[in-house]
């Protein structure tokens, strides 16, 4: 496989892996919304305590899933300095290779402090 | 917005004295108005020479016939063309009108000019229902038996307009139904019993389905009025079992005798609501003042509002008293729900009476649409939370994969064209393993994230359902999950295997998956009945297919009957009645002919659903969705 194809492949499993943190989220505002419009009476102290389980995890999840954590912020800024030191510019690396980034991707991507141009971002998730 | 006063038009005989005596009665009774916004588009005449003028919520047509039934022709002449026009007169265009009284003198239906039915009566109700649309004896009612209520809206209206007559023998007759829906109107509530007959001696097609359906009503929609009933009790198929007469009556609903006499309506101090009786004339010759017809006894009872037919309307034809009655608990007036319990239009069945009056049943509670039960709420939950989990562990294997792509980055080589064309080395997995790794290692531990949500879960109904009430005190998990019929994902269930360990046959098997989706209305000015393709995909073009169904082969294929309970599909499909409920595939695996629909943990797919009509093969706009499989 040519690196380029390899960069995309790691690129593109860093932008899956990431956008899951969403889609738990959601799963989870689902699993609160649920609750919400059971016939199980509000001031129920069984629903009250799984409601709060319920916010409980949803903050674990926005933190550990949805923001971006330090290892994944290293990790990219130490991939695309490399791609800097050895092309000048990640921009130049993906349009000579003609590779499109993904955008969750792109944004870790600006947050590392390697913004990518929009040519290079691909507009499907 | 809910139908009113303003959104009803009264029907009288221009030049009739009495007839428009009534019609002024039922406008000042409602406080309708008279006035009209446009004055120079008020009247005109019809190309048969009909009169008509309307003035304000008030409409004349100078028919020159008014006798109980006319022929087709006559109908069509003097009834319904210049109420058509006074319809698309601009007067009428600028209100929002849905629905129509016709009132006293006004012909009540029409023998039908075709020699092969001329001995069916469309009654004008009906007719009159559907006077924006071309005839069609028997038609389908679009909005019948809906099982997701909603009040009857401007949607509906370009379907049928709410049609009712108020007749009788003579002017005082007329004055008197109104009067007693007024009290009706200011009272509101009704807390008289309940008589229903569900049996009859009949035995031809489809009697045996309406005592079921009525037996239905009785056992399981019945006790939610909150009144005290009488009812029938089956003897025989061959003996028609009767109430002998009724007291202290709001409501009857009745089948098959189909005479009686005044004296069967004894006291009763509770509001006369609604009575309906099915039989095959119970509407004919309501002016007649000797007459045993049911619907003249009941209106001469003082009931405010009765349903009939001018002639036989077919067992399929009579009306179904869980929809009516399930309109009336959640705030319908009895207009609405007539409409939403009678199968056919442009058919026999007449509505008489106030339709703008509504009721209201003491001490009833209605659960509202939406609202979930508690024991299959857990069970949707469980799959939320089954989802978040499957979203963890997808994340895992996709990071692990970022690690591997990285050791395998050795051999590759770059050409730089900004370089020209030098061989670089632009991504060395010396550098960027350590931190992939650490993403991967940490990605690792995604059960404890969740694992206390998930021990809250599986433990709730132990907590919750304490009570001696309960069909199980106090249940682990496992009872739980038997006793209710529910499985979950292995995902959670190895989360919380240490402490509660469950069943193998409490679980879903890997890759098995249940594809749900709510039935939509794609062909709103026809009643109905869909069948379904589905399509599952791994890409959004569908350019490779990995499972195809239709729901014609039934097999898998449910739908939710009542709200989440869910069975199987019928070779009809599902019906207009059932939009807004859900639709549920589950996939299949037999190993024993090869057959394997299972998907692959983690992987999410598209899922593209098509509905069609059964009976024209006609195929509506399809939606895909996304699901990741969550077992």
């Amino acid at each position: 496989m040519e690196i380029s194809d390899k960069y995309k492949s790691i690129t593109d499993g860093i932008n899956g892996a990431q956008e899951r943190g969403i889609l738990m989220s959601a799963s989870l505002d689902k699993m609160k919304t649920d609750l919400s419009s059971s016939e199980i009476l509000t001031a129920d102290i069984d629903r009250i305590k799984l409601d709060n389980y319920i916010d409980s995890t949803s903050g674990t999840v926005t933190l550990f899933q949805v923001q971006y954590s330090v290892n994944l912020l290293t990790f990219v800024a130490i991939l695309q300095k490399h791609i800097t030191d050895e092309y000048t510019s990640v921009d130049t690396f993906l349009s000579d290779n003609k590779i499109k980034v993904k955008s969750t991707f792109a944004d870790i991507s600006d947050r590392a402090g390697f913004p990518i141009v929009f040519g290079n971002i691909s507009n499907t998730s | 917005m809910a139908i009113t006063k303003d959104n009803f038009i009264v029907i009288y005989i221009y030049g009739n004295i009495d007839s428009e005596e009534f019609a002024d009665y039922y406008i000042n009774t409602h406080d309708m108005s008279t006035e009209n916004i446009d004055p120079s588009a008020s009247s005109g005449t019809t190309s048969n020479g009909i009169y008509w003028q309307i003035d304000g919520l008030k409409v004349g047509i100078q028919s020159s016939i008014t006798s109980e039934v006319l022929t087709e022709t006559e109908f069509l002449q003097n009834i319904e063309e210049p109420i058509q026009e006074a319809l698309n007169a601009q007067e009428l265009e600028n209100r929002d009108i849905w629905g129509i009284v016709l009132g006293y003198k006004v012909p009540g239906g029409y023998y039908n000019d075709d020699p092969s039915h001329n001995s069916d009566i469309t009654s004008s109700t009906s007719r009159i229902s559907r006077i924006e649309h071309a005839f069609s004896a028997k038609t389908e009612n679009p909005i019948y038996d809906r099982r997701v209520f909603k009040r009857f809206d401007a949607n509906d209206a370009s379907n049928l307009l709410i049609c009712s007559r108020i007749d009788g023998p003579n002017l005082q007759f007329a004055k008197d139904i109104v009067d007693n829906g007024d009290f009706l109107n200011k009272q509101k509530y009704v807390n008289g019993k309940f008589y229903i007959d569900p049996y009859s001696d009949r035995s031809t097609t489809g009697a045996s389905d309406y005592t079921d359906l009525l037996v239905d009503f009785k056992d399981n929609f019945l006790p939610d009025l909150n009144l005290s009933t009488f009812a029938t009790t089956f003897q025989d198929p061959y003996i028609d079992p009767t109430i002998p007469f009724v007291e202290g009556d709001s409501f009857l609903w009745s089948w098959f005798s189909d005479r009686a006499s005044s004296s069967f309506f004894q006291l009763s101090t509770s509001a006369r609501t609604f009575a309906y009786n099915a039989d095959y004339d119970s509407a004919f010759e309501v002016r007649s003042e000797v007459g045993k017809r049911w619907s003249y006894l009941a209106l001469d009872a003082g009931y405010v509002a009765c349903a009939g037919a001018m002639s036989d309307p077919t067992i399929p034809g009579f009306l179904n008293p869980t929809s009516f009655y399930n309109a009336l608990l959640r705030g319908a007036t009895i207009g609405e729900a007539f409409y939403f319990s009678v199968p056919h239009l442009d058919w026999t069945i007449t509505l008489f009476g106030d339709p703008l009056v509504g009721c209201s049943f003491p001490g009833t509670t209605v659960v509202e649409e939406g609202v979930i039960g508690e024991h299959l709420v857990w069970e949707i939950m469980s799959k939320d939370l089954a989802e978040v989990a499957s979203h963890l562990y997808k994340k895992e294997l996709e990071l692990k994969e970022v690690v591997y792509d990285i050791v395998d980055l050795t051999s590759s080589d770059v050409y730089s064209p900004s370089f020209g064309n030098e061989i670089v080395d632009p991504i060395p997995s010396v550098i960027l393993l350590p931190s992939a790794n650490n993403l991967y290692v940490k990605s690792k531990n995604w059960k404890g994230g969740i694992k206390s949500l998930v021990d809250k879960m599986f433990e709730f109904p132990n907590l919750r359902y304490t009570s001696v009430g309960e069909s199980v005190q106090a249940p682990t998990i496992n009872r739980y999950l038997d006793d209710q019929g529910f499985r979950v994902s292995r995902l959670l269930a190895d989360i919380t295997s240490g402490t509660a360990p469950i069943d193998e046959a409490n679980l879903y098997p890997e890759g098995w998956w249940q594809f749900e989706f709510d039935l939509e209305d794609d062909n709103p000015n026809a009643f109905t009945n869909y069948h379904f393709t589905l399509e599952v995909s791994e890409s959004s073009s569908f350019d490779t297919i990995l499972i195809s169904k239709d729901s014609l082969g039934i097999t898998n294929w449910k739908y939710e009957k009542t709200q989440g309970s869910f069975v199987p599909l019928l070779f009809n499909g599902v019906p207009s009645s059932y939009i807004g409920r859900k639709v549920r595939y589950e996939s299949r695996f037999d190993s024993l002919i090869g057959l394997d629909e299972y998907l692959t943990r983690g992987e999410s797919y598209y899922f593209r659903i098509t509905q069609y009509n059964v009976s024209t093969l006609a195929t509506y706009t399809p939606r895909t969705f996304y699901n990741i499989i969550y077992t």
